[in-house]
């Protein structure tokens, strides 16, 4: 199960925090099909903030068509997302190219920028 | 003082004010330990009997005394319980919720104000009530052995409340005024200290006015022997009259005698002049008013009835100032 | 009780208290909350806001308009001053809010706002600030109220534990939609937890609604002085030939200027400041 950690100070609105840290757990594996979302309720007592936050985040998802509700049940996961498992092919590549990247003697920020680029380059005009 | 029973406003009054249930459960026990244990040292010495076989007291007595003082202060005590229930009442019960704050509390639970205040009231008026009851009771202990003694007569102030209605309707009446007043002032010494003036006042208005509430009953007799009035009456008033039957002015005749030159010379100090001057007013006969002891009931339910009236009074007052103000 | 939907409404609502040199507290009040909603009161010192939430509570009389709430079965209310009964326990005080709430008190929910970190043996009067609090809010919570009011509720409290507490009004609030308005001049508190705003300041209303929408309708915008037309502007200020100001848009904003989303706190100050000098 996913536990949501909310940064207030970071201007990203709060129910596209959980709407991101919903997909990162997808894409990472942590969530899988026909796994329960954390209730309204348990998102709220442990996060302190609105129940509506949530249900908003819950029906963003829903609309995407990661999740769905079952009523009286909970929000369960559908699909998973993006490339699978942490341990997929892609991954390993992209695994691969980091350390030739730093053997080429890039730091950190530089293969971010590098990344972040061609990102830019090949989703342009994609939803965030 | 068992909470088991106890539900909802009630629950929380009598939890809310346990020290002072028990003190007051305390101030009973003490007051029956003190009395019955003047009754046993009183006993300790035998009674002398007169010729004709009456008994009185021995001289040496010391316990009996001690009793008899008891009883004095003690129905002067008595007399303070309405004013200290009074007191408690405007004070802890009702006003200190207003100043402490705590009125937003219990008047935001599901309990309507009306209910608030009457479960605050009705709790009041039964332990006082039982703790009048208690106290007049250990009252009787005392005043069955010392009644009729100097002081301690039925009519006296102390005796005449406790021995009859008249307590419980005072504590009544303060109950109420307390309930009124602790809404009005809600500061909860001040109110308390109005509240006590308040009562003081009332019992020193109905203790001046109680004996006119019947019409005395009055004796008449030839001038000059001394006039008795029957046994146990209280006298009210006594003087002369003219053979006509008009009550006589005996200062006319004194200032006469004062008037009179020369009157430090006087070996009688005037007395000749004196009577000689009722002998001119044609007064020759005396009169004595009083009110026997048949009297002490009626005056009793008299007394109740304006104390109930005022409570009655008093209490819809603060019901009506409770609603204006609280929805 | 109040009509569908909607958990607090007042009209031209009014609150003047008696005595020499008083004024009106609050004047010409106009809202609706809707049901299930988290609503922030904010607002300086002295706006109004404790006034208008014992209005609610049916504690004062209005001195004109009306306020319509649920009844006092159904709503709850914390004062500023979270006053309880000193010499009852806490044990006894849960137990007073079963015995005054008979049908409605839960007594699970009053119990896990205490949590284990009461003794419930100890005597209220010696509790701590925050203590208090939880106490009071245990009574609010545990009767199970539609509307609950809570004036400045955190104040005392530490940032662990108005974090635990707040979360345990977020969850209450989600099982059971109750609608909940809090004040507080702390803004941090109450962001991200309250989805609906009243803002007070000298006994008016100034800013009523969904944050989102109120939000969503306020532009930053930052650029060359120029007018600013049909827009309303909130606050502005020039520094040199730059101008900063918060508007509430009329259509899109077309100029040379950088915009960018108000926070609730910009969106506050902006408010707050531009009403500072305003007749009450």
């Amino acid at each position: 199960m996913v536990e949501y950690r909310i940064d207030r100070r970071s201007g990203v609105a709060t129910y596209l925090q959980i709407v991101q840290q919903t997909k990162q757990a997808l894409r990472m594996g942590l969530l899988e099909p026909g796994d329960r979302l954390p209730t309204a309720r348990e998102v709220v007592e442990a996060t302190a903030i609105n129940p509506n936050t949530v249900l908003k985040a819950y029906r963003e998802l829903e609309r995407e068509g990661l999740v769905e509700a079952r009523r009286g049940l909970g929000t369960f996961v559908r699909t998973t997302l993006g490339t699978g498992p942490a341990d997929s092919p892609l991954r390993g590549e992209l695994a691969d190219w980091a350390r030739r990247a730093r053997t080429a003697g890039l730091d950190r920020e530089d293969v971010a920028a590098l990344f972040t680029s061609v990102l830019k380059e090949h989703f342009e005009g994609d939803d965030a | 003082m068992s909470t088991l029973a106890l539900k909802g406003t009630y629950w929380v009054t009598v939890r809310q004010y346990r020290r002072t249930l028990w003190l007051a459960a305390a101030a009973v026990a003490v007051s029956l330990a003190v009395i019955g244990g003047l009754r046993i040292w009183d006993a300790q010495t035998p009674d002398r009997y007169y010729e004709d076989g009456q008994r009185y007291a021995a001289d040496d007595n010391r316990g009996y005394e001690a009793l008899r003082l008891a009883l004095e202060y003690g129905g002067m005590w008595l007399l303070l319980l309405p004013l200290l229930v009074g007191a408690f009442v405007a004070g802890p019960l009702v006003a200190r919720e207003f100043e402490s704050g705590t009125y937003k509390l219990s008047l935001t639970q599901s309990v309507s104000p009306t209910d608030w205040l009457r479960a605050k009231l009705l709790t009041a008026t039964a332990t006082a009530l039982l703790v009048t009851l208690a106290l007049t009771g250990v009252f009787r202990i005392g005043w069955s052995r010392v009644s009729g003694s100097y002081n301690l007569d039925w009519s006296d102030r102390g005796p005449y409340e406790a021995t009859g209605t008249v307590i419980f309707a005072y504590v009544l009446a303060a109950i109420a005024v307390g309930a009124l007043v602790g809404q009005l002032i809600r500061r909860t010494l001040v109110a308390m200290a109005a509240t006590g003036l308040v009562m003081g006042v009332v019992l020193l208005i109905l203790g001046a006015f109680r004996w006119s509430f019947l019409t005395v009953k009055t004796v008449t007799g030839p001038a000059g022997p001394t006039l008795w009035a029957p046994e146990n009456a209280l006298m009210t008033d006594a003087g002369l009259l003219t053979t006509s039957g008009v009550r006589f002015d005996q200062s006319i005749c004194w200032d006469e005698v004062n008037r009179t030159p020369g009157l430090d010379g006087m070996n009688d100090g005037g007395m000749k002049i004196f009577e000689r001057c009722l002998a001119q007013h044609d007064v020759t006969s005396q009169y004595v008013d009083y009110h026997p002891q048949s009297h002490f009931w009626p005056t009793q339910l008299i007394e109740s009835g304006i104390l109930l009236a005022l409570a009655a009074l008093a209490a819809f007052a603060a019901f009506r100032v409770l609603r204006a103000r609280h929805p | 009780m109040t009509r569908d939907g909607i958990a607090l409404k007042a009209d031209l609502l009014g609150k003047k208290y008696g005595g020499r040199g008083q004024g009106w507290a609050l004047r010409e009040c106009d809202f609706a909350l809707p049901t299930g909603r988290v609503c922030a009161l904010v607002g300086p010192n002295g706006a109004g806001k404790s006034t208008l939430l014992a209005l609610a509570a049916g504690l004062l009389r209005p001195t004109e308009g009306t306020i319509e709430a649920p009844d006092r079965e159904h709503l709850a209310y914390v004062a500023q001053d979270k006053p309880l009964h000193p010499r009852l326990t806490v044990a006894d005080t849960l137990r007073m809010g079963r015995e005054l709430n008979p049908g409605r008190w839960n007594d699970a929910t009053a119990r896990r706002v205490i949590a284990d970190t009461l003794d419930p043996e100890a005597v209220v009067r010696t509790l701590s600030g925050g203590q208090r609090t939880r106490v009071a809010l245990a009574l609010a919570l545990g009767k199970r109220p539609e509307l609950l009011l809570l004036d400045e509720p955190m104040a005392d409290l530490d940032p662990l534990a108005r974090h635990q507490l707040m979360g345990l009004l977020m969850a209450d609030a989600a099982e059971h939609g109750t609608t909940v308005v809090m004040s507080s001049h702390i803004l941090t508190e109450l962001e991200g937890a309250c989805d609906h705003l009243l803002l007070l300041h000298g006994g008016r209303i100034r800013l009523d609604g969904p944050v989102d929408e109120l939000l969503a309708a306020h532009t930053l915008l930052t650029g060359p002085v120029a007018d600013l037309a049909p827009h309303t502007v909130v606050e502005s200020r020039t520094t040199g030939r730059q101008l900063t100001a918060l508007i509430r848009r009329e259509g899109p904003v077309e100029g040379p200027w950088e915009t960018r989303d108000p926070s609730l706190e910009d969106l506050l100050l902006a408010h707050l400041r531009t009403t500072e000098g305003a007749p009450a």
